[in-house]
């Protein structure tokens, strides 16, 4: 345990790295690195007093000394080519927080494309460390500022349509690891999008990982955005998206939760102009002591939208999901339909779920409305199945995997659905043959 | 009884009467007959006074005095009954208690008492099995959950309950099969007398089989271009309405 | 064509005047302004209470004065307000004539506000064989029935009348289901309430009648700090009612009132409120804040508490009724109706802890906001570990009438057992133009028309009122929503 108080260690790290961090000779990114840790350090961690963070303790985040990643290692092939898609895509791969050129491929990009690392991006830098506001509820994100040392910078002029899904794989270590990334499509520009965070392998210590992506989606333009989140299972993970929704964009999000000791993904979407879609599907599969959050506040702030979200929770052993589901009607957001349906397995004694889907309406003509269920896999099912011989352990394999599908299906088909669905079932099928889900 | 002088009216700003002149008296039955769009269901919402639906020029004459300046319930109390295109849903009120609502307030305007629950009971069951309906119906929430021919079948009991001086049926018969489309035509056609009248909005003649209209009203871009006996309606099934829109034009 | 306008000025313009306002002239015997540690002994010497009570009370201000130094009022629910000067409230006051020993004796005004309010007692004791315990400001003036009820065993009584004639019962369960220190309004409540409503039901017993009591708030600046509590032995059953109206004012009146019901086994509690205080006028001005907590414990087994409610009436809302299911097979319920108008704020819901094994819960909330009210059901259902079989279902429904009001729907849904089945469906709508026209095509008038779509919302809770109630609570919709028109 640091001598130190938590935010004054982390302060420190921050001194001590400053000078190696991506800008660092940039006056103006010196200075909002500096303003942001101060930021943190002002605020400190999010705490249970807070509404947001009710469920979300990060308690065990202070008992620890967090490093900051040493500037080497790679990662293996084996590994590499497991977590990675079987298609031509551009690919990013950090390891250790830090762009690993050798195992990344770029390719050719349309003009009006900008795809690089944050660490090779230029004055993109500047906008990618624009604060996500200055409030302890999203202070990860200040540190995150701080201290980022890599991500994404993908950038599309109006009309750019990319044909390549873009895929960021980050491999975690035993170390805080901050990446950040800045998503920007122009005007009718369309852009697939998978982020990928993956155990490293390097030890069985835990590690840290710190994201923020701010995602601004152009009038008319579409972005499917699928995020991977499977870990060490001792591992942290927090993210916080951003997102900005332009009139008559569509945002297609689909974000799995499986591996770590606790990972929380926050999405703040806000939609900026009308008739604009959101589809927001997540799927959570909790085993071991794991706690996974998902956190979304969804702002209709303009008429004429419709958003959607559906989560799916697998909890297992002592496993713990959270779901918090806020959806906002500005008084002017009239004509606004909002969907939100959320649904739970419990497969275990000890299995729990806390979820709070909290509308707060204030325009009159919408359509809103929102659904939660939590049980055990139904007994029934399980009977139909096993009377047309079945084995149970199979029959139980398979209406989870059927209680998954909705997600997985909103995937778009091809290489990034396969990769998807081959890790659901894979997770599954380890489940099921642990003997757990009994 | 009901005389529609030189009636324009508008919806969302657009045009949609472009002059309209009709004299209805009682005992008559006529029908509006016109091709989608001609205003047939507008000229309903005029007669009722639904919000939204303005006058621009002309006159609404019901025994003699004007409607205009009449909110939609003093229309109906004064015996205006629109049979809805589409009956509206209201989740958790019972059928029994919307319509005794209603017979009561048109009955207290009328000088009146109310109509007790007993009487009222036995009227509604009666009225019912005459249409063929389910007593069950009673009870259930006003039109949810009840199907295309049950709502419409639904409006023509609260008809046949509220006893109009005036009956507007706004495409009534569409929606339902032959057999469905008798009982409420019988439901109407119980309701004939020297003192009643009906206006019967319809796309198609086959109704006209049933309710045989005095008058036959051909509507198109707001203006009546054709006015016959019941014979029109037949003509119109054969040669359609372009001919006849081409003809007047 | 603007959403629903027609609607909307409507109710603006039926809004009305309140039906009930009005003040009674009653010689009150007021404590001075302010709390301190003389005035809870003034209260509890006034009462003539024993050291125990007084010792309970005494623990409870010291606590109440903790909590106000570290945290204040709390601060979560969706509700503003200036700060409350809580050395601006009178605590105590009491209408001058006491010890009645028969109707007669009661001061003719204040049966005459009775009447006004709909409530003779008289009547209702002959025609309805309702028993009455009214509670007029702070005092318990008149109790009927007495006799038939003492027959059976049971105890319907004052607080304080429990306090000094059953002290064995009061001990033992006063507290026992909101603590002392449960919350910042239910320890004041405990360190100063004045009076309230006393029930015991001894073990396979059935009241036969319907307990009642019309709460009234009337002296100016006098907080109103009603303590009631109703134990239900074994495999015995009450159904209580509460209603309240209260007169017109200007000031802000607090009530923070606590209610407690022990179920044991086989038992079942029935407790229906009619809330319509006075909820300021149309820009907010005046109006009660009604700051209560409501808890039940399902001791037994197959025990069942079911809360039902309908709440037009204060300024603000901040209510909970909850109910703790520790007993195996034991059941709760939440039928609740929230309207809030004009500047109104409410913030209502329940809490369902599951603790028993298979035991069930079901909410049923329907939100009405309407003119540029905030209408929020906020709402906890957590089931524990050992609640293997626990079921809960809830329906959360929000009706919004005009474009300024909000309504909102805040859930928190906590699981901790795998056989647990837990449901929860939520949905927003408004009235809209096509049933308003419907409505008034068959002769409705728009505010007749309002007040029976309201209803149709509000049905699957207003059936759970018991007859009598169910009458007045649909009246008090319309008069809520419409104003007195007609």
């Amino acid at each position: 345990m640091s001598a130190l108080p938590f935010t004054e260690y982390l302060a420190g790290a921050y001194e001590a790295a400053a000078g190696s961090l991506p800008g660092a000779r940039d006056a103006a990114v010196a200075t909002r690195r500096k303003a942001a840790i101060e930021a943190f350090r002002r605020h400190g961690l999010p705490n249970h007093k807070l509404e947001s963070w009710k469920f979300t303790g990060l308690n065990a985040l202070e008992r620890q000394q967090w490093v900051l990643p040493a500037n080497d290692g790679g990662v293996d092939a084996v590994r590499l080519t497991a977590a990675t898609l079987t298609i031509d895509s551009h690919r990013l791969v950090f390891v250790n927080g830090r762009f690993d050129a050798a195992a990344s491929k770029i390719g050719a990009l349309p003009k009006g494309a900008t795809l690089a690392p944050l660490s090779a991006a230029g004055d993109a830098l500047k906008d990618a460390l624009a604060s996500a506001g200055d409030d302890r509820t999203v202070s990860l994100s200040e540190l995150n500022a701080a201290l980022a040392s890599d991500g994404v910078v993908l950038l599309l002029d109006d009309g750019v349509q990319l044909d390549k899904p873009v895929e960021i794989v980050s491999f975690g270590v035993p170390a805080l690891v901050n990446l950040r990334h800045l998503i920007r499509l122009g005007a009718k520009a369309t852009a697939t999008v998978l982020e990928s965070y993956r155990d490293g392998g390097s030890s069985t210590s835990a590690g840290w990982t710190n994201v923020y992506a701010h995602v601004a989606i152009g009038t008319g333009a579409k972005l499917t955005h699928i995020r991977l989140q499977a870990e060490h299972d001792a591992a942290y993970h927090a993210a916080l998206g951003r997102v900005s929704i332009g009139a008559g964009a569509r945002y297609a999000h689909a974000s799995v939760q499986a591996g770590a000791a606790l990972a929380r993904h926050e999405l703040h979407v806000e939609f900026a102009g009308g008739d604009a879609e959101v589809d927001v599907r997540g799927l959570v599969l909790a085993r071991g002591a794991a706690h996974l959050d998902h956190t979304l506040f969804l702002h209709h702030a303009v008429p004429d939208c419709r958003s959607n979200q559906l989560f799916k929770h697998v909890v297992d052993d002592h496993g713990h999901a959270v779901f918090q589901g806020g959806i906002r009607v500005a008084p002017q957001a009239q004509k606004t339909d909002a969907q939100q349906l959320s649904r739970t397995l419990l497969l275990a004694d000890r299995a729990q779920i806390d979820t709070k889907p909290e509308l707060e309406i204030l325009a009159d003509d919408v359509k809103c409305s929102h659904g939660a269920s939590i049980g055990d896999v139904d007994a029934q099912q399980m009977f139909y199945m096993q009377a047309r011989g079945i084995p149970a352990a199979e029959a139980r394999r398979l209406l989870l995997s059927g209680f998954a599908y909705e997600i997985v299906t909103a995937v778009p088909e091809g290489a990034l659905r396969d990769y998807v669905e081959a890790f659901v079932e894979g997770w599954l099928a380890k489940n099921s043959e642990k003997g757990g889900a009994a | 009884m009901l005389e529609i002088k030189n009636l324009h009216a508008t919806v969302d700003g657009k045009d949609i009467l472009r002059g309209i002149d009709l004299t209805i008296k009682a005992g008559e039955i006529h029908a509006i007959m016109g091709p989608n769009g001609s205003g047939k269901s507008t000229l309903s919402y005029v007669l009722a006074g639904r919000d939204g639906y303005n006058v621009t020029q002309g006159d609404i004459l019901f025994n003699g005095q004007s409607l205009l300046n009449l909110e939609p319930e003093e229309r109906a109390r004064e015996g205006i009954f629109l049979a809805f295109q589409y009956p509206v849903e209201i989740p958790g009120v019972a059928n029994a208690t919307f319509l005794r609502s209603a017979v009561n307030a048109v009955r207290k305007h009328r000088g009146l008492a109310d109509m007790d629950a007993m009487t009222f009971l036995k009227t509604a069951k009666a009225k019912m099995k005459q249409l063929q309906m389910d007593e069950k119906f009673l009870q259930r929430a006003v039109n949810q959950g009840f199907s295309g021919g049950e709502k419409k079948r639904n409006e023509v009991f609260q008809m046949a309950m509220l006893e109009p001086a005036l009956a507007i049926l706004d495409e009534t018969d569409s929606g339902l099969d032959i057999d469905a489309l008798k009982i409420v035509a019988e439901g109407v056609n119980a309701l004939r007398s020297p003192e009643r009248s009906a206006m019967v909005i319809t796309h198609y003649q086959r109704l006209l089989d049933y309710i045989v209209p005095d008058v036959v009203h051909v509507l198109s871009k707001g203006r009546i271009i054709k006015t016959g006996g019941k014979e029109l309606a037949l003509e119109l099934e054969a040669k359609g309405y372009a001919d006849i829109v081409a003809d007047a034009a | 064509m603007a959403a629903n306008a027609q609607t909307i000025e409507t109710v603006e313009g039926l809004a009305g005047e309140y039906k009930y306002g009005f003040v009674t002239d009653i010689e009150s015997e007021l404590l001075p302004k302010g709390l301190s540690e003389d005035t809870v002994r003034f209260i509890s010497a006034k009462k003539g209470e024993p050291q125990w009570m007084l010792d309970w009370r005494l623990r409870a201000y010291k606590a109440w004065l903790r909590m106000a130094k570290e945290k204040g009022e709390p601060g979560w629910a969706k509700v503003s307000y200036p700060e409350i000067d809580f050395q601006d409230i009178h605590y105590y006051s009491a209408p001058k004539k006491k010890t009645l020993k028969s109707l007669d004796e009661v001061d003719p005004e204040l049966l005459a506000t009775y009447e006004k309010l709909g409530i003779p007692l008289k009547e209702r004791e002959i025609l309805a064989g309702v028993a009455v315990d009214a509670v007029f400001d702070s005092v318990s003036v008149a109790t009927t029935f007495k006799g038939k009820l003492k027959d059976l065993g049971i105890i319907f009584c004052s607080m304080s009348e429990a306090v000094r004639e059953h002290p064995e019962l009061v001990q033992k369960y006063l507290g026992s289901v909101v603590p002392v220190t449960d919350n910042f309004y239910a320890t004041l409540n405990s360190a100063v309430f004045s009076d309230g409503s006393f029930v015991y039901v001894p073990p396979g017993v059935r009241c036969p009648m319907e307990l009642s009591t019309y709460f009234r708030i009337n002296e100016a600046k006098t907080g109103q700090f009603e303590r009631t509590l109703i134990v239900v032995d074994k495999g015995a059953y009450v159904s209580y009612l509460e209603g309240c109206t209260a007169p017109m004012r200007d000031e802000n009146q607090l009530h923070a009132a606590v209610v407690e019901l022990v179920a044991m086994e086989d038992a079942e509690i029935r407790y229906a409120t009619v809330q319509n205080w006075y909820p300021g006028d149309k820009n907010g001005k005046g109006g009660i804040y009604n700051f209560v907590t409501k808890r039940g414990a399902c001791r037994g087994a197959r025990s069942k508490i079911s809360w039902t409610q309908v709440e037009t009436g204060s300024a603000i809302t901040w209510k909970y009724p909850s109910v703790i299911l520790q007993g195996d097979d034991s059941v709760g319920e939440f039928y609740s109706v929230a309207v809030a108008n004009n500047a109104q704020q409410a913030d209502t819901g329940t809490k369902m802890i599951h603790m028993g094994k298979n035991s069930k819960s079901t909410i049923i909330s329907k939100g009405i906001s309407a003119g540029k009210a905030q209408n929020t059901y906020r709402g906890l259902v957590r089931v524990m570990p050992g609640a293997a079989g626990a079921r809960n279902y809830s329906q959360c429904d929000s009706l919004l009438i005009g474009d300024r009001c909000g309504g909102h729907t805040v859930p928190y849904i906590e699981v901790k057992n795998r056989s647990a089945k837990v449901e929860h469906e939520a949905t927003t709508s408004r009235i809209s133009d096509d049933q308003l026209f419907y409505c008034r095509q068959r002769g409705l008038s728009e505010e007749d028309a309002v007040s029976t779509i309201v209803n149709g919302f509000c049905k699957e809770v207003l059936q759970k009122l018991p007859m009598e109630f169910a009458v007045e609570a649909q009246k008090l919709l319309g008069v809520s929503l419409e104003g007195s028109v007609g």
